[in-house]
């Protein structure tokens, strides 16, 4: 019996383990609803405000009415389809009368938005390999079943394995495939096992593939799953190996260090025909025997037995902290991503509208400039060409091309009384260099400006100096 | 877990500064026409007293053989009105029609135009309204000016 056991699972009851699996599946309470809540006491406001007063109402209504399916069915809806038929609905729903709907539908398509991408990672799809689907019985018992399993073989492997023997059970490495089930490290080298606590007839066939067949309670077999615990095996073989070849290069010079997998089938009522498979597959009762019975290439001191155990233990210790690093990176990319079109869309209206404002600015002032510099012309022709030279002198000024303005002009009512020029200048607005501006129609701002002209400034003959 | 607890952050992130950002927009939407038409109202109070200082008093003009130079109060003050319900009259809609005060003194005509303009987005604050004004002076001159002017 062995008391060196390290165990690097969590230590909970087996009942919260099937509960933590229950949480990230389709019983799980429906993600972001709380988050839609917030979102639309936000957004109803804001939305509503452009459509008052039923705005505010319709938008709240369609707001709570979304929230009330997101709490009792919110597992069962396709938020993401039901996103995309608000949206469209929302571009192409002509306003006209209905212009309440407008808030409503911004509100909508914001909810559904955000539902969709707080579930979008729960899944809850049917497995495609026949494993039951998270949160069914089935996987339940599973899960239950699995981690028993292990505990049990974890007990035994304590129990049947001499003291020069180190166990470590549920250790996890970076860039291995999940929890190794239990590591051994003795003097006949590293043993990595992987536990498989299923009922049934389990067989390997001749390419490799695991069949798992198990019988109803009417007496038909039927097909189950089992997934591949060799491939599994091979892989955590792969982490182990790196691991150490990194914190112990010695270990790989002259002789090798040999890593063994074994697949473990620790339910009593299974029925084993595993001679095909990759790794060796053997039932409970012959695991703790194998190991330490085991004919070595190369033996490990119990020095080197250390060595291992410390660097396995520190690997996995560093390896969960960038794990979940990394994670949190990817996540936080992926969230990035999804999110950079609206502020960008933001940003690149904001600034669009921006010149707009600055353009109207402008031409204000150039109609302004023209007319006055119209009214102090000798004639309406003189009007005319003054109008002209101003536009093309002022407009660099306030930031036009003076070569796209467009200028009317009115001297018409040169000579009467009250006599006047009229100047209109029209500007057309270019939006092509933003991102998406390209969609924008063409537009032009205008503005107008009327002078009138002094009837006392000699040499244009307005008919004030009317002598009595 | 870590990643668990973590999730939807950028999503928190967004809702919390969403107001924020639309709000900025906002801001810059409604400042931006309220600019605009400060700017627009100028140009016709610009006018509409450069208008009205062109109606002198031709009476006292002639009885002081030139020398006499003053604005004829009413016909100044009808030409500036005028100019201002003509010009405004083709402007944008405003919430309510814009009040205009004209005065006029003997030799310079002054203009106040104001108005108010509703909002878009400051409506989420209760700014619905915001108040617009412009104003300008026109002063009568006389005489040669240096530059020859035209």
């Amino acid at each position: 019996m062995t008391s060196r056991v390290f165990n690097c699972h969590t230590t909970r009851p087996l009942r919260d383990a099937a509960a933590d699996d229950r949480s990230s599946s389709t019983r799980a309470p429906f993600r972001g609803v709380k988050l839609a809540a917030g979102l639309a006491l936000l957004l109803v406001p804001i939305a509503g405000a452009a459509e008052r007063p039923y705005g505010w109402l319709v938008a709240g209504l369609v707001a709570l009415a979304l929230l009330v399916l997101a709490s009792i069915i919110g597992r069962h809806v396709s938020w993401g389809w039901l996103l995309v038929l608000v949206a469209t609905a929302g571009v192409v729903t002509p306003r006209g009368d209905l212009a309440v709907i407008g808030p409503a539908l911004f509100v909508a398509t914001a909810i559904c938005l955000l539902l969709w991408l707080a579930n979008v990672r729960s899944g809850g799809g049917k497995h495609g390999d026949g494993r039951p689907r998270p949160g069914s019985r089935e996987r339940e018992a599973q899960v239950l079943m699995g981690m028993y399993g292990e505990r049990h073989v974890g007990e035994i492997l304590a129990r049947e394995l001499p003291q020069e023997y180190v166990l470590i059970n549920g250790l996890k490495l970076p860039r291995g495939a999940g929890d190794i089930d239990h590591l051994v490290v003795g003097p006949t080298g590293v043993f990595l096992l992987e536990t498989k606590t299923m009922a049934g007839r389990i067989v390997c066939e001749l390419d490799g593939s695991w069949r798992r067949t198990r019988i109803g309670r009417g007496g038909t077999p039927y097909a189950a799953y089992i997934g591949d615990p060799a491939a599994q095996v091979q892989r955590n073989i792969f982490a182990v190996r790196e691991s150490l070849r990194t914190r112990l290069p010695g270990l790989f010079q002259r002789s090798p260090l040999w890593i063994e997998g074994l697949v473990v089938f620790a339910h009593p009522r299974t029925e084993l025909q595993a001679g095909h498979s990759r790794v060796p597959a053997v039932r409970l009762e012959e695991a703790a025997p194998r190991i330490s019975l085991h004919v070595p290439q190369r033996w490990l001191r119990d020095a080197e037995v250390d060595q291992v155990v410390e660097a396995l233990l520190a690997d996995a210790r560093e390896g969960s902290v960038g794990a979940g690093l990394a994670a949190q990176s990817a996540q936080a990319v992926v969230e990035v991503a999804l999110l950079l079109p609206v502020v960008l869309a933001l940003l690149f209206g904001t600034i669009g509208l921006s010149r707009v404002i600055q353009a109207q600015t402008a031409v204000v002032a150039v109609a302004h400039e023209a007319a006055r510099a119209g009214a102090l012309g000798k004639s309406p022709e003189d009007a005319r060409e003054r109008m002209l030279q101003r536009v093309q002198l002022v407009a660099p000024g306030v930031g036009l091309d003076a070569r796209r303005i467009e200028l009317e002009y009115n001297v018409s009512m040169f000579r009467r009384d009250p006599a006047r020029v009229i100047a209109v200048v029209r500007y057309p607005l270019d939006f092509r260099d933003l991102p998406l501006g390209g969609w924008i129609p063409p537009s032009a701002v205008r503005a107008e400006h009327a002078e009138w002209i002094d009837p006392f400034r000699s040499g244009i003959g307005l008919g004030v100096d009317d002598s009595p | 877990m870590m990643v668990r607890r973590s999730a939807a952050q950028a999503l928190v992130w967004l809702t919390l500064t969403l107001p924020l950002l639309m709000s900025t927009a906002g801001l810059a939407i409604d400042g931006g026409l309220l600019l605009a038409s400060r700017r627009e109202l100028q140009s016709v109070a610009d006018g509409a007293a450069r208008a009205g200082a062109t109606r002198l008093d031709k009476e006292r003009l002639r009885g002081s053989a030139g020398a006499d130079i003053q604005l004829d109060p009413a016909l100044a003050e009808a030409a500036a009105r005028e100019y201002v319900d003509e010009r405004l009259g083709q402007q944008r809609v405003w919430v309510a029609p814009p009040t205009t005060q004209i005065g006029v003194s003997s030799r310079r005509v002054h203009v106040l135009i104001e108005a108010s303009m509703s909002t878009a987005f400051l409506r989420v604050v209760h700014l619905d309204v915001v108040p617009v004004a412009a104003s300008a002076f026109a002063d009568v001159e006389f005489g040669i000016r240096d530059g020859g002017g035209g």
